[in-house]
């Protein structure tokens, strides 16, 4: 095989492909083959599996998702179907050639290898594709816009500078105006627009020095629209253009800009939009199909930017009203309550940590008045909670551990018995209990009972070093895999085949670890954030480690978060099932580095309890 | 040339005593005349010659790609330098490329044997048969005693029957590959590289074949 300098020449001018050197090039362009489509031909189908690279040589090419809707434009020199290519899912677009066409098709296999070859490369791509999953735009989002003005939706007034700045010093107004797209002015017009994305492709991708003048870089002559002009054309004009950013203009003059994050404020799919229907619900079924458009909503919060923390606590708060509003649809079936009662949300619920994939675990916590005959009662309210939330997506507990269950549907003084046995007998099942029953908190009905029982648990557990350490050593069921993919503890059959459960692996040994030190500090917490801080201002742990933990938990919970975005993207179930290929060389270092913190956590865990 | 002629022809030649590789040439099957487009390879060839009559020129670099499946493999590229057996002359300010270069080259009975093998069971498809066709069958004949036996597919003689069909054929009609693009909205390449005007012309061929409802081989051939 020889080298085909045309191919190359042209690979080589390619945003992403200019960060490769010769010899990626070379491997790149003779791993290439051509087809031509005729306008209107079908390149790639939705659903379809895709097994490389499209890369448009000439002509346009158009992609709509499923219902039909024109997702993006693309011209010569553009890329499409790597999403599916790198998320190994079958293509989520149909891709539609707009005028004849010559695609240049790169070996999958053969992508794949650059990106291994080249972290320049892989991160390029990994931002498109972040790029262009956040493209998706969800066809009820902009219907509270319609009948607004465009510049209605501007937030401040222009962020702009002059024509003789340089790169840097637009850079460094940027970042001083938190701004993500800066205008560049001739006095009164627009005369172009630089983004951070452009930064990224033009400048640092290039190596241009930040001496040049910005000039040099900036797109001339951007998209405007008038501020006369529809929000939803606004909306339409960014789709179509493919662009993040619009400068509104009225008869020449800069009003100002907006951005998709203004729509995304705006939108009618809003949370709080979400947690008010619910509340109206009548019916369990009701709440239901409410609950519908989470996935959605999620999606929405990921691409606004949410970091596990936020994306945690809106979940559950959303999980918090769907159980407050099917426990009043029960209440209003069954009649008020015989007597005082908490439901307690447990586990990832009961520290504000859910996902978008998450069961349940909930109790009842009933007043030391009940009498036997009550139970019947709350035996009904539990099943309509448990089935609606199952019906909603929070799936039964594996383990049982929910309200219908009996057991789990208690007085308080049986609820004080249980986690003083726990604590003075600790065996086994009653560690694992014990895991789930910490992270309690109450729900819905009377505080005080929670409290009350709060309040014992916290005295047992401080002064027993024994329980404690049992629950130490427990800890270490799970551990973080330390050597590289290759010796990662990956699932190794079943639906899972191959993959990392990063939340067995990586978030709970975290969430444990934080448990753990909290009640050995005696405080008994909710969010594993502040248990961490509260350890370390009791000097459990120190301040560091914290801090340490703490980030290594943001970064974990960053990556689930990404990939159940995909998942939602994608139509599927999420889950905590993380497949190596997912993840650039960069970011399995910094998971590495995230891993071993964990480690190092632990084992100071073992000694602080001499198990070591 | 008919079809059926060549295969006449070829099974006739294929019973005598033949040197390789080209004794497997004629005894390869040819794709079915009714074979679909996309069920036929192509080696899409492109020759440079000292000189631009066929009958004394000489061959001095070479390049090919395959059509297979109805998409140019980028895989199956091949160029190379051949050593002729005069000098240069006047076309090296055309190539650029010189006596010293061409030096470095195969033997043109080693070429062509290669071309021959790349051949075997294809359809040579080229950009003006009437140029590197008659080279190959003039070299065949000096190596082999015989003319290539292959099917041909030719770009310009295809254009040419089409214009001509839709008398749309004038006097200043250009049936030169980069203007025969520029009408298909393909992109411009740079001239004077024969793996490049190999590569064009199979570009050209795909546009050509999707311009039409449903093509067979047949429709193809002269």
């Amino acid at each position: 095989m020889k080298e085909i300098p045309e191919i190359a020449q042209f690979l080589r001018e390619l945003p992403g492909f200019d960060i490769l050197d010769d010899a990626q090039i070379a491997n790149c362009a003779k791993n290439i083959d051509i087809a031509y489509y005729r306008q209107g031909d079908d390149i790639l189908t939705a659903g379809s599996e895709n097994r490389c690279l499209h890369i448009i040589r000439s002509g346009a090419v158009e992609l709509r998702d499923d219902a039909g809707q024109m997702m993006a434009r693309l011209a010569e020199r553009d890329c499409f179907g790597f999403p599916s290519l790198m998320r190994q899912t079958p293509a989520r677009n149909h891709s539609i050639a707009m005028e004849d066409t010559l695609v240049y098709h790169l070996d999958g296999t053969a992508f794949a290898r650059a990106r291994h070859a080249s972290v320049g490369f892989d991160t390029w791509f990994i931002r498109a594709l972040s790029d262009r999953l956040t493209m998706h735009p969800p066809p009820p989002t902009f219907r509270g816009v319609s009948g607004q003005q465009v510049r209605s939706l501007i937030t401040r007034p222009p962020v702009s500078i002059g024509m003789n700045a340089s790169i840097r010093e637009t850079a460094q107004k940027m970042v001083e105006e938190r701004v993500s797209a800066m205008l560049i002015s001739d006095g009164t017009a627009v005369a172009g627009i630089i983004t951070d994305r452009d930064i990224r492709e033009r400048i640092v991708a290039t190596g241009i020095d930040g001496s040049h003048p910005v000039t040099e870089v900036m797109t001339v002559s951007p998209v405007t629209l008038d501020g006369d002009a529809n929000a939803y054309e606004a909306a339409i004009v960014m789709m179509q253009s493919n662009i993040h950013h619009l400068p509104v203009t009225s008869g020449g003059k800069i009003l100002g800009m907006v951005s998709r994050s203004d729509f995304m404020r705006l939108e009618t799919e809003h949370p709080l939009y979400l947690v008010s229907d619910i509340g109206k619900q009548k019916t369990a079924a009701g709440v239901v199909e409410v609950c519908r458009r989470m996935p959605a909503l999620i999606i929405g919060q990921i691409e606004a930017d949410a970091n596990g923390e936020l994306l945690g606590k809106f979940i559950t708060m959303i999980t918090d009203t769907v159980t407050r509003q099917l426990l009043r649809i029960a209440e209003a079936e069954f009649g008020p309550p015989p007597c005082d009662y908490a439901w307690v949300a447990l586990g990832s619920q009961g520290r504000f940590e859910q996902s978008a994939k998450s069961d349940q675990d909930n109790a009842l916590v009933l007043s030391n008045d009940a009498k036997e005959t009550d139970d019947e009662y709350f035996a009904s309210i539990a099943k309509v909670v448990n089935d609606g939330l199952d019906a909603c997506g929070y799936v039964y507990c594996p383990g049982d551990v929910m309200a219908s269950n009996p057991k789990w549907r208690r007085p308080l003084r049986d609820w004080k018995q249980y986690f003083h046995k726990w604590i003075t007998v600790p065996e086994e099942k009653a560690l694992m209990h014990a895991n789930i029953f910490f992270d309690l908190r109450c729900i819905a009905g009377s505080s005080e009972l929670v409290d009350a029982l709060k309040k014992s648990v916290q005295k047992d557990a401080r002064k027993n070093e024994i329980f404690l350490a049992l629950m130490a050593k427990n800890a270490m069921t799970y551990q973080p895999p330390l050597g590289f993919f290759r010796q990662f503890v990956l699932d190794k059959s079943g639906e899972h085949k191959n993959t990392l459960d990063i939340k067995m692996h990586g978030i709970m040994p975290i969430v444990e670890i934080a448990r753990i030190r909290s009640l050995a500090a005696g405080e008994l917490r909710i969010c594993t954030r502040n248990r961490l801080l509260a350890a370390a201002k009791a000097k459990e742990i120190t301040e560091t480690d914290a801090a340490n933990l703490i980030d290594a938990l943001d970064f974990i919970e960053k990556l689930r978060i990404e990939h159940q975005s995909r998942q939602l993207q994608a139509g599927k179930q999420p889950d905590n099932h993380l497949a190596p290929e997912e993840l650039s060389p960069l970011v399995r270092q910094n998971l590495k580095s995230a891993f071993s913190q964990v480690r190092v956590s632990q084992s100071a865990l073992l000694n602080r309890f001499h198990l070591a | 040339m008919n079809y059926s002629w060549l295969n006449t022809r070829r099974w006739f030649l294929g019973r005598r005593k033949v040197a390789s590789p080209f004794d497997a040439l004629l005894n390869a099957e040819l794709p079915a005349s009714a074979a679909s487009f996309d069920a036929v390879e192509f080696v899409s060839l492109d020759i440079e010659t000292t000189g631009l009559d066929a009958a004394t020129a000489d061959m001095l670099s070479v390049g090919w790609v395959l059509v297979r499946e109805g998409r140019v493999d980028l895989r199956t590229a091949e160029t190379f330098i051949v050593r002729p057996s005069g000098g240069v002359g006047d076309s090296a300010s055309v190539h650029g490329l010189t006596d010293t270069v061409v030096g470095t080259g195969l033997d043109w009975g080693i070429a062509l044997d290669r071309i021959v093998r790349v051949l075997t069971g294809r359809v040579l498809l080229v950009h003006h048969a009437g140029l590197d066709k008659v080279l190959l069958d003039r070299m065949c004949l000096q190596r082999f005693g015989y003319r290539l036996p292959v099917p041909v597919v030719d770009t310009l003689a295809l254009e040419h029957r089409r214009l001509k069909r839709h008398h749309h054929l004038e006097n200043n009609s250009s049936l030169r590959l980069a203007d025969l693009r520029d009408e298909y909205g393909l992109p411009r390449y740079s001239a004077h590289d024969c793996l490049v005007d190999a590569i064009a012309t199979a570009e050209l061929l795909l546009a050509i074949v999707a311009k039409r409802r449903s093509t067979t081989l047949d429709d193809l051939l002269g």
